[in-house]
């Protein structure tokens, strides 16, 4: 894992107003603050913090799963949600990962390390909590 | 010759990442030109402007006002299941 990768991928994305932090419970992970949801028409929410872990062999490995706080009503809502991948307690918080996997059949590119990191991935999470069932 | 009246320092956020001229950013975009900047396919994107997740069409041509921001979503999100 490039840690220093990540930093600069997440300062961009601080650059735009979004706060997003690279964390640790013995595993790395990034956590987005306030990620904006298509929650308001389903009188839900209309941000959620939201965790991705940080692969194994990052970056040549793709980003994969995002996670939410357990006991979210976003959780049955997003894609990939009702198949639990796993809860890690980080920060103080149980998170639950979900099985959304936009760089395999998700519905994003193909991954690309040249391209692609967590700056991007943000693009793939506003998806996912915008098409709430 | 460039515009006088044309801001060289002219920028976006879309997604929360910065965009600028040199990556395309202009005075006038389509909502399908503020996709791309994300690398979101015209047909599949969803493009909105915030404050108050305005829609704009992909066809649609709309004036830049300089650090404005956009969310650009993609209607194609598939969920996994057993892996």
């Amino acid at each position: 894992m490039s840690a220093e990768r990540i930093l600069r991928e997440l300062s961009r994305l601080r650059e735009g107003g979004q706060i997003a932090e690279l964390v640790s419970n013995g595993r790395e992970f990034v956590i987005y603050r306030g990620v904006p949801t298509g929650g308001s028409r389903l009188a839900l929410p209309e941000m959620t913090d939201v965790i991705v872990p940080v692969p194994a062999g990052y970056p040549a490995s793709p980003i994969d799963l995002a996670g939410l706080p357990v006991g979210s009503p976003f959780i049955g809502r997003t894609p990939g949600s009702q198949n639990n991948q796993g809860v890690h307690c980080v920060g103080g918080v149980n998170w639950q990962l979900a099985s959304y996997h936009p760089h395999s059949n998700g519905g994003g590119p193909p991954w690309d390390q040249m391209i692609h990191g967590f700056h991007t991935y943000f693009d793939h999470l506003i998806s996912w909590l915008e098409r709430l069932v | 010759m460039a515009n006088e009246n044309e801001n060289p320092g002219l920028h976006i956020f879309v997604n929360r990442r910065k965009f600028e001229r040199g990556d395309g950013v202009r005075e006038e975009m389509t909502g399908a030109q503020i996709a791309a900047l994300v690398n979101v396919p015209a047909e599949i994107a969803v493009v909105r402007r915030e404050p108050g997740n305005v829609p704009i069409e992909v066809n649609q041509t709309v004036h830049i006002k300089n650090a404005e921001h956009f969310l650009v979503t993609r209607r194609v999100v598939e969920g996994g299941y057993v892996r």
